[in-house]
């Protein structure tokens, strides 16, 4: 049997016949060390391969301890941290890692595999709207890789958002959260976006309790400072004003008003407004004005909402005043309590009562025309040293001067361009002459447009015969009746109506006259007239 | 020293490459990053050839068993599914071959001290003893394998070994 036969055949020979020569032996030996060295070359190939593995493996090891190490960081940070923490995927559903604080915040355990949409909004019919918007947003968020970060930020539509969510006892309960919104990147397109929540409930409510504090502290300021410039006895005669006021509002409210009542009770609320406004109560002449525009709506019938939601307001606005009326009955109290030991409060007669007043009128009217932007000034001659009308006859004056800076003074331009001097010019005077009281208010403005005030009282359907045949006198009736404003819209200031009603009704309670005189672009001059002996039947 | 660069041909690249991914040394999307847009005819700078070999080396603590395996795996590449059958008949033809005009030179292009020698220096059939002197910048376990693998790719020799010298000039083969 020669070699190569030998090689490949299954056994040994039998009976030991090898039939080999020296060079097949030679042969068989290089094959058998050949194969050796493949063997041993393997052997190196496979052992560095092997140590490769395991250092690969090493490493792998290695690495898992070092994410299982960060895992266990970030899940620690996410159990920790007091903000909600999520990431969406491009459809808008919740990966699997969030922090724990999400479930607090949202009182529920199902988080991960919802819509975003679904969770931050679970009722779907009640908040269709929200749930578009913030869907537009975040298509916008992983389309629009170019959009401005600034735009992006002003577009957030969950910014201070307050959010109804039914918690684990099924009781709704709000939150109200700032939400951010980070784009994590894979390239140039958006893979994810990382979703902060931060509870600001707290904060919110907080801000709201400062403001509080801080609008009361205001309107305990805006007290003091009008028992001082009112002086404590006019001060008590505006809380008794006020306080019939709500009264009035009361009844209104539990009976439907004729109209002569509700024209009472515009003209009671829109002095007190005038008033409260002399006197920077401004808290009350705000919430006077809110009632005056929902009397208005109740009246015109101009409002889409039900005339019950219309008392409801009223009736806020009435808790409003009477809690307006604690406070400043409370800071009157403290103020008496304090002045008696002021010798100066205690010796103030009427006359410097009244000169306080008029001092006090140089503020308003500095402050009206400042909002008005109109240079204006006011100059106040007084000669009757003992007025004993004076609370009655304030109110008026405050109208009169209010609608002479309002409607009567142009602005500066209209007024260059009648060759008038940019600087406004208003005189009150207050004299006694025989048997009258005279209070005169004059001011060179436009003057009282009877074109106008016929056209307002056409439309108002005020003039029951012939235009041309109405005269200027019956003009000036028809303006002194309640509720005519030739103002088409209705300001802080005037614009209401009820500013010369007011005048009329106080005139007619002293049995006092109203003169008036006035010129286009020349000016007006209002003269009321009270006699100094009231009769015995005068006004109660 | 020229300012000529060394460069390196396609083939020899793709060679490499090849064996590589035979053998698992890398494999997925490394090999593709690795090996992509390599053009077999086109000729590349030595440094990405040198990139290519750090790749391996710096994967093993002992790379020089795996390069002296590429460098089997690029001849058994070579002779069985390139041009190596038409070209040695034996064993020993791929002494003559490599350290020819046809072998190592053909795919190197650079200057003479940059290119290096790869040359026959003694070869003793009877003996099976054989001298190659290598002053090539590759790595000599490959080059030890290229030996080897071609060698032994024809399959008339029984046994090949090739042993570096300490010098790492000069390699010795003995074939039976």
């Amino acid at each position: 049997m020669g070699l190569n036969e030998l090689l490949t055949s299954q056994k040994p020979p039998e009976n030991g016949k090898w039939d080999l020569k020296n060079q097949d032996l030679t042969k068989f030996f290089w094959k058998y060390k050949g194969l050796l060295k493949e063997a041993e070359r393997n052997n190196a190939f496979w052992m560095s391969t092997n140590d490769n593995m395991k250092s690969a493996y090493e490493k792998l090891d290695y690495q898992e301890r070092e994410l299982l190490k960060a895992y266990n960081l970030n899940r620690k940070f996410l159990d920790n941290i007091k903000e909600g923490l999520l990431l969406i995927d491009s459809n808008f559903m919740i990966l699997e890692q969030y922090s724990d604080f999400l479930e607090e915040l949202f009182k529920t355990k199902r988080v991960a595999g919802l819509s975003i949409l679904d969770f931050i909004y679970p009722d779907k019919q009640g908040s269709q709207e929200d749930r578009k918007v913030l869907s537009k947003y975040l298509n916008l968020l992983f389309k629009n890789t170019s959009a401005d970060q600034e735009m992006l930020s002003e577009m957030n539509p969950l910014v201070e958002k307050e959010l109804s969510l039914v918690n684990l006892d099924y009781q709704v309960e709000t939150i109200i959260v700032n939400v951010d919104f980070i784009r994590i990147m894979a390239g140039s397109s958006v893979d994810n976006i990382m979703v902060i929540f931060q509870d600001i409930t707290h904060i919110v409510k907080m801000q709201k309790e400062l403001q509080y504090e801080k609008d009361k502290h205001e309107e305990e300021l805006e007290s003091i400072s009008a028992i001082i410039k009112a002086g404590p006895q006019s001060f008590q005669g505006f809380i008794n004003d006020l306080i019939d006021v709500i009264g009035q509002l009361q009844s209104f409210l539990d009976n439907d008003p004729k109209k002569n009542s509700l024209d009472v009770l515009f003209r009671n609320i829109h002095s007190l407004k005038g008033t409260s406004r002399y006197m920077n109560l401004n808290y009350i002449a705000n919430q006077s004005h809110k009632i005056e525009d929902l009397l208005v709506k109740y009246k015109k019938k101009t409002t889409v909402i039900t005339e019950y939601e219309l008392k409801e307001e009223i009736k806020k606005g009435i808790q409003n005043l009477n809690a307006a009326v604690q406070n400043i009955t409370k800071m009157q109290e403290i103020f008496i309590n304090f002045s008696r030991s002021s010798a100066e409060l205690k010796d103030l007669n009427q006359e410097s009562l009244a000169n306080h007043f008029l001092i006090s009128l140089q503020d308003m009217v500095a402050d009206i025309s400042n909002t008005m932007n109109k240079e204006i000034k006011l100059q106040i001659d007084n000669t009757i040293h003992d007025f004993p009308y004076l609370e009655e006859v304030k109110s008026p004056i405050i109208h009169l001067l209010r609608n002479a800076v309002d409607h009567g003074i142009e602005d500066k331009f209209e007024r260059l361009s009648h060759n008038k001097k940019a600087q406004g010019h208003i005189k009150l005077g207050l004299h006694q002459k025989e048997n009258n009281y005279i209070i005169e208010i004059y001011d060179d403005g436009r003057g009282i447009d009877f074109e106008k005030v016929k056209q307002k009282a056409i439309d108002k359907k005020l003039i029951v015969k012939k235009p041309e045949d109405v005269s200027k006198l019956e003009l000036l009736n028809i303006m002194l009746l309640p509720d005519f404003s030739t103002k088409e819209v209705v300001s802080d200031i005037s614009g209401r109506g009820y500013g010369l009603d007011i005048v009329k009704d106080t005139l007619t309670k002293l049995r006092g006259k109203i003169a008036v005189a006035t010129e286009m672009n020349k000016g007006t001059r209002f003269t009321l007239m009270i006699p100094v002996k009231q009769t015995e039947e005068k006004y109660v | 020293m020229s300012d000529e660069i060394l460069e390196v041909h396609g083939s020899l690249i793709q060679g490499y490459a090849q064996a590589c991914i035979n053998l698992n040394i890398i494999a997925g999307k490394v090999a593709i990053d690795t090996f992509s847009g390599i053009n077999m005819n086109d000729w590349y700078p030595l440094s990405k050839w040198t990139e290519l070999e750090r790749i391996v080396i710096s994967s093993y603590k002992n790379s020089g068993p795996i390069m002296q395996r590429v460098g089997i795996e690029m001849m058994r590449g070579w002779y069985n599914y390139g041009p190596g059958k038409g070209l040695i008949k034996a064993g020993v033809d791929f002494l003559h071959f490599q350290t020819g005009s046809k072998g190592y030179v053909s795919v190197v292009k650079g200057s003479k001290e940059q290119v290096g020698k790869f040359e026959l220096k003694l070869i003793v059939k009877e003996d099976g003893k054989a001298i190659v002197e290598s002053t090539t910048p590759f790595n000599k376990n490959m080059e030890q394998g290229v030996l080897i693998g071609g060698m032994l790719a024809p399959g008339d020799l029984d046994y090949v070994d090739a042993r570096i010298s300490e010098d790492n000039t000069h390699i010795e083969i003995e074939f039976h």
